[in-house]
């Protein structure tokens, strides 16, 4: 346990961003090419834009020269109507290039992280149980969707942005030269030390960025698994607490939110002071070179034109580096995401398409946590067609028993083998695909009832869905629906019956070769329940069945008993065999009646 | 009131930080204008125009000073300002979790936690960025006014060519501003529609990963994310459209001012410093003018961001939203008010005289219950599924609202059951409960202070002291998010011993035992009934309650079928009979 525990400290460290280096630029260089690959035509179409623009851009300072110093020359007031003329022109232009290279900015990041944001959901939703139950369903939204945000804006504006910014500077610097080699050095030099003090500060930021990130979200996880148990709290007079506990949260976002916006000062201080010297370099150039005789006033106007106009790049620069900072948070814990792998690895194998698959465990041992293992030296088999009854206390290892079936975990040792394959050589879907489960808690989502019957799988004909409605008896509820298959369902509006039957259809669509039924009708009503048992006869004809059950009464039918006592199997065997053997526990338990008490 | 007057409530809600922030922002927002003045300066005394004054690099020298004061002035007001907003922000987040935490309807809230999430984020991050426009505000408006005056003061007609396209912003956005709810609005709902369902999602892993449907089911995610990109593209380019006429327009004026004074500038009439003072000022300006359609366009989204968090509250207004109170950002708040463990909760009688309530749109629900509960009694309410079992707890506990009939505490009408049956006078346990990623300690106690001892108790109550030894920590396990570590039995236990480690005069069971075998079962109401700790109420179908119980009340179709002790019940109620044998039957053939 205690390995896990280590295990888990350095992953929380690393998300806490103090143990996070710089990503280097070529890791999101990657990045970029592998999203935006698929939208050639509209990057291209968008650095059209971004050039376009930046031509104007360098254009502008230097009509304003020539009308400076050819009306201080006493030019033609024609030329110098044209040349106004042109500047107003090049104004209204820079407008619809700059929306168009916003809207295909934006439309080009949000392609880019969508696509991201789906392969991360997706990867995510391969992984392990023991990962998923580290993280609340909230966490995994802020990581899969929150950081992906975050990231969008590298996708949208860092591309647009620095590399306009780049060309932009090469551009204001090359006709700086033009002017006067001596000013163009002068800058060059500036620039280039503006450049490495903000790359240098580029690190400094990132820990407390991702601080404050933990902290929000935190804050949020927080708030949404509170409201989730919204129903618990007020009636045990909880909320005094609740709100306490959220003063609590919310103080230690604050201290992250303060430290962040102080290191964001800090950082614009060092940027804005830099630049400070750089204004006063070019005027100083520019008394200089003007006392020389080398500069016009419209020259010494433009030089300080376009040293305002080097502010605006490496500002962007900086911004965006900042917000790269911030992404590079949101990205280190995609990284980490998506170098998390499965710690489960399916086989090659595939399971037969006989309709029923017998189950062996040969001395199975598996522990959540190393050192405290629920499931004990379990050795059973089940023969294909036959269904097993599990008994036990709460805590016993049942429902961890049934869980392993589907590889959700790997066992510690033994093995366990299903259609005689050892579980660890068949593919994981394939595996999955064949076993079945309901479970006590039926997941509703806020969607279609066809989507809720098959789980978004696009795969299955409508009368295969509405014949497993009608099987379950779901008919008469059915044809109350207002749009039939299309009406959204909700978890409030099912009633615990209805969502129990609901799976039962979810589990006859798939039509597995092992069904296994987790207190199935725990929450039903003895009425309700004769209605679904028809249903799970007709589910377990023919198929492999292991239901867990604590109502004697549900144990009627299987073939085969099985007891757990505190991870052990502690009696096995047929049915008819324990009735008749009166020392079985099985039997005494069936003496003392229902509410008999297994010792 | 008024998103306005909500708005002003909130600057007032910690006045010395907002007037801080504005201070500062305000110095450095004026700043622009004693930089054009210096370019001014700096400009004509180089070409030799200005008559008499600083020599050029004394005014370079003024350039730095200035500029360093004023990353200074920003410095300070970036540290004041981020804790402004945070104040002001949990304020919104405490009051908004205090109306939540109150709801009629607590369903509605639990069953779209992530939704609600929401609210706590984007909207109330919205209102704050609306407050901010108002720190900028002054200090621009100053500045605009100044700079104006200013470069009135040299040339009126140029002057008012910088003042125009700031009025023509400020009407474009007044004009297109009822299209900004709209688009946001939409923008809104698609971003909703992805995060709610990426919830989802992972919140039933197991679901899918039992189906194999994970790509089918991402492929919906992807569905969603793509709507979500077209309505944010719509509401960008929208806000971009204002943002970039605001950007342009400084460049759009320059080029008028340029046209008007090709010809004084050719006499030497417009000084090349007066060019430069202009320039410096137009854009600024510009800026200034688009603050306040900026202002308007956060203002309704800050109006569509209330109304939402006042729905969220089921209210019609967000007052209760910016009501000032303490929010202990620096200090930890005050201990909690203990709930009184004593006989203040105690039950004589509870009477329930023709109950009613029918959900909208249906028949369904529960009809004219009437129902008495005395001293130290145990009830248990049964029926089949859709019985109204649920329907009637939840109504009686305020979650539901009573339409007719009323309730009697010890003879006594209860005017608002949600406030209530809370501790001392009841405790309870949802059919599925749900816990939180604290530890198992915190969990029970939910901040009730209580011994050792009685924990304890609580613990042995609920049937949990066995498991607490195969836990890592006992009791100071860290349960996970939402209590995943525990077994479903497991966790209806934990909530048991939440319930009792509170003293009530009523107890309130929903369906407790659904996730427990007969073994623990039995003893937990074996223990209950030796604690003897006041009176339970119990939705069960099960035997051993059933066996134990006092009074049994059938109910069928949402109206009270039968009373009576379950001998009585089994000679004369059709109903009980098949509820029981349900059970019976099934053991007798095994």
């Amino acid at each position: 346990m205690e390995a896990f525990l280590n295990d888990r400290n350095k992953y929380t460290s690393s998300e806490d961003g103090t143990a996070v280096e710089r990503v280097p630029l070529r890791v999101y260089a990657k990045l970029l090419g592998q999203y935006l690959r698929p939208y050639t035509p509209r990057v291209l179409l968008l650095a059209a834009c971004i050039f376009s623009g930046i031509g104007m851009n360098l254009l502008n300072p230097q009509i304003i020269r020539y009308f400076i110093d050819t009306a201080r020359a006493g030019g033609a007031v024609g030329d110098l109507t044209s040349a106004a003329m042109l500047f107003l022109g090049l104004g209204i232009g820079r407008q619809f290039v700059y929306l168009a290279g916003s809207y295909l900015g934006q439309d080009v990041g949000w392609r880019a992280t969508n696509a991201m944001r789906g392969d991360l959901a997706e990867h995510c939703m391969r992984l392990d149980m023991t990962f998923h139950h580290e993280r609340t369903p909230g966490e995994m939204v802020e990581r899969v969707d929150g950081d992906a945000t975050a990231l969008s804006n590298f996708f949208s504006e860092f591309v647009v942005q620095v590399f306009g910014s780049i060309f932009f500077l090469f551009g204001v610097l090359i006709l700086l030269f033009r002017e006067d080699w001596r000013i163009g050095a002068v800058m060059s030099a500036f620039t280039l030390v503006a450049f490495f003090v903000y790359n240098f500060t580029r690190s400094m930021a990132v820990p407390h960025y991702a601080a404050e990130r933990e902290g929000y979200s935190r804050l949020y996880g927080f708030l949404e698994e509170r409201l989730a148990g919204i129903e618990d709290i007020r009636p045990n007079g909880a909320v005094g607490y609740i709100v306490d506990r959220f003063f609590d949260v919310n103080r230690d976002a604050y201290g992250r939110a303060v430290k962040s916006a102080t290191m964001g000062a800090v950082l614009r201080s060092i940027t804005t002071i830099l630049f400070t010297f750089g204004h006063a370099l070019s005027m100083g150039m520019g008394i200089w070179l003007y006392g020389e005789g080398v500069f016009t006033i419209g020259a010494v106007f433009l030089v300080f034109h376009y040293t305002s106009l080097l502010r605006m790049p490496l500002f962007q620069i900086s911004r965006q580096i900042n917000d790269l900072q911030k992404a590079t948070a949101g990205f280190k814990r995609i990284e980490i995401l998506y170098r998390t792998r499965s710690r489960i690895v399916g086989g090659a194998g595939e399971l037969p398409d006989a309709t029923a698959l017998g189950v062996e465990f040969d001395d199975v041992t598996f522990s959540y946590y190393a050192g405290d293992p629920v499931l004990k030296n379990v050795s059973f088999k089940l023969e294909k067609g036959k269904v097993l009854g599990l008994l036990g206390r709460t805590g016993s290892g049942k429902t961890t028993l049934t869980r392993l079936l589907f590889r959700f975990y790997d066992v510690d040792s033994g093995q366990i083998s299903i259609g005689e394959q050892p579980l660890q050589e068949i593919r994981l879907q394939g595996l999955r695909q064949k076993v079945g489960m309901v479970t006590q808690d039926v997941q509703i989502f806020n969607a279609s009832l066809r989507e809720n019957l098959a789980l978004f799988s696009t795969d299955v004909a409508d009368e295969a869905l509405l014949e497993a409605v009608e099987e379950l008896g779901l008919g008469p509820w059915y044809r109350s629906l207002p749009a039939g298959l299309d009406s959204i369902v909700s978890s409030g509006a099912l009633s615990a019956g209805e969502a129990q039957l609901l799976a039962f259809a979810r589990v006859f669509l798939k039509d597995p070769g092992i069904v296994i039924l987790d207190e199935p009708s725990s929450r039903l009503d003895p009425a309700t329940e004769a209605q679904i048992d028809r249903a799970v006869q007709k589910l377990l004809a023919g198929r492999t069945g292991i239901i867990i059950a604590h109502h004697l009464g549900t144990v009627e039918r299987v073939d085969e008993i099985m007891v757990l006592q505190e991870g052990r199997v502690i009696e096995h065997g047929e049915r008819v065999q324990l009735i008749a053997d009166p020392k079985s526990r099985f039997a005494r338990l069936l003496a003392a009646g229902l509410e008999g008490v297994m010792v | 009131m008024t998103t306005g007057q909500t708005a002003l409530k909130l600057l007032r809600y910690r006045p010395g930080l907002f007037l801080g922030t504005v201070f500062f922002r305000g110095l450095d927002d004026l700043q622009p204008f004693a930089i054009g003045l210096i370019m001014k300066a700096f400009f004509d005394a180089l070409s030799g125009e200005a008559v008499a004054g600083f020599n050029a690099w004394t005014l370079v020298a003024f350039f730095v000073i200035l500029e360093f004061a004023d990353r200074a002035t920003l410095f300070v007001a970036a540290l004041i300002g981020v804790r402004w907003r945070f104040n002001v922000e949990s304020l919104l987040r405490k009051n908004l979790l205090g109306a939540v935490l109150a709801v009629r309807n607590p369903r509605a809230i639990s069953i779209s936690s992530g939704l609600v999430t929401n609210r706590f984020r984007d909207d109330v991050d919205a209102v704050a960025r609306y407050l901010e426009q108002y720190v900028n505000l002054w200090g621009n408006m100053i500045f605009a006014v100044l700079a104006i005056w200013w470069m009135a003061k040299i040339d009126v007609a140029v002057t008012a060519v910088t003042v125009v396209p700031c009025i023509l912003i400020v009407t474009i956005v007044d004009m297109a501003r009822k299209h900004i709810q709209r688009y946001r609005a939409a923008q809104r709902s698609a971003t909703e529609a992805a995060t709610n369902f990426a919830n989802e999602m992972f919140g039933s892993v197991l679901a899918i990963q039992v189906a194999t449907t994970e790509t089918p089911a991402v492929e919906r995610f992807r569905r969603l994310n793509d709507a979500r990109r077209k309505s944010t593209l719509v509401d960008n380019l929208f806000t971009q459209m204002l943002f970039s006429i605001n950007f342009n327009i400084s460049h759009v004026a320059t080029g008028a001012i340029l046209i008007l004074v090709a010809e004084q500038m050719r006499s030497g009439e417009f000084s090349v410093g007066d060019f430069a003072l202009f320039t410096t000022y137009v854009g600024e300006v510009a800026r200034s003018g688009s603050l306040i359609g900026s202002v308007m366009a956060q203002h309704k989204r800050a109006e569509v961001s209330l109304g939402r968090m006042a729905r969220t509250m089921e209210e019609e207004e967000p007052d209760g939203l910016v009501e000032h109170g303490p929010v202990y950002l620096k200090e930890e708040a005050p201990p909690i008010a203990p709930v009184v463990n004593g006989e203040s909760g105690r039950l004589e009688t509870l009477e329930l005289q023709g109950l009613t309530h029918v959900f909208a749109d249906s028949t369904n629900g529960v009809h004219a219950i009437d129902l008495h509960v005395k001293a130290d009694s145990f009830t248990v309410i049964t029926g089949r599924i859709g019985a109204g079992k649920t329907t009637l707890l939840r109504t009686l506990l305020g979650v539901l609202p009573v339409q007719q009939g009323q309730i009697l505490w010890n003879g006594v009408a209860v005017e608002d059951p949600k406030s209530f049956f809370v501790p001392p006078r009841c405790a309870y346990t949802p059919q599925v409960p749900r816990l939180f990623s604290e530890a198992l300690r915190d969990n029970v106690l939910l901040g009730v202070p209580v011994d050792a001892t009685e924990i304890e108790e609580a613990v042995r109550l609920g049937v949990m002291e066995d498991d607490l030894p195969t836990l890592e920590n006992g009791l100071d396990t860290m349960l996970g998010p939402r209590g995943v570590k525990l077994s479903g039995g497991q966790m209806q236990r934990t909530a048991a011993a939440r319930m009792f480690v509170r003293r009530a005069g009523l107890y309130i069971f929903d369906d407790l035992s659904s996730a427990l075998d007969i073994e623990t079962e039995n003893l937990l109401w074996d223990r209950v009934f030796a604690a003897r700790r006041g009176a339970s109420l119990v939705v069960s179908h099960r035997r051993p309650a059933l066996e134990r119980a006092d009074q049994i009340v059938v109910m069928k179709e949402g109206r009270v079928e039968a009373v009576g002790s379950l001998a009585e019940l089994l000679k004369s109620c059709d109903e009980m009979q098949r509820l029981w044998r349900g059970d019976m039957g099934a053991a007798k053939n095994v």
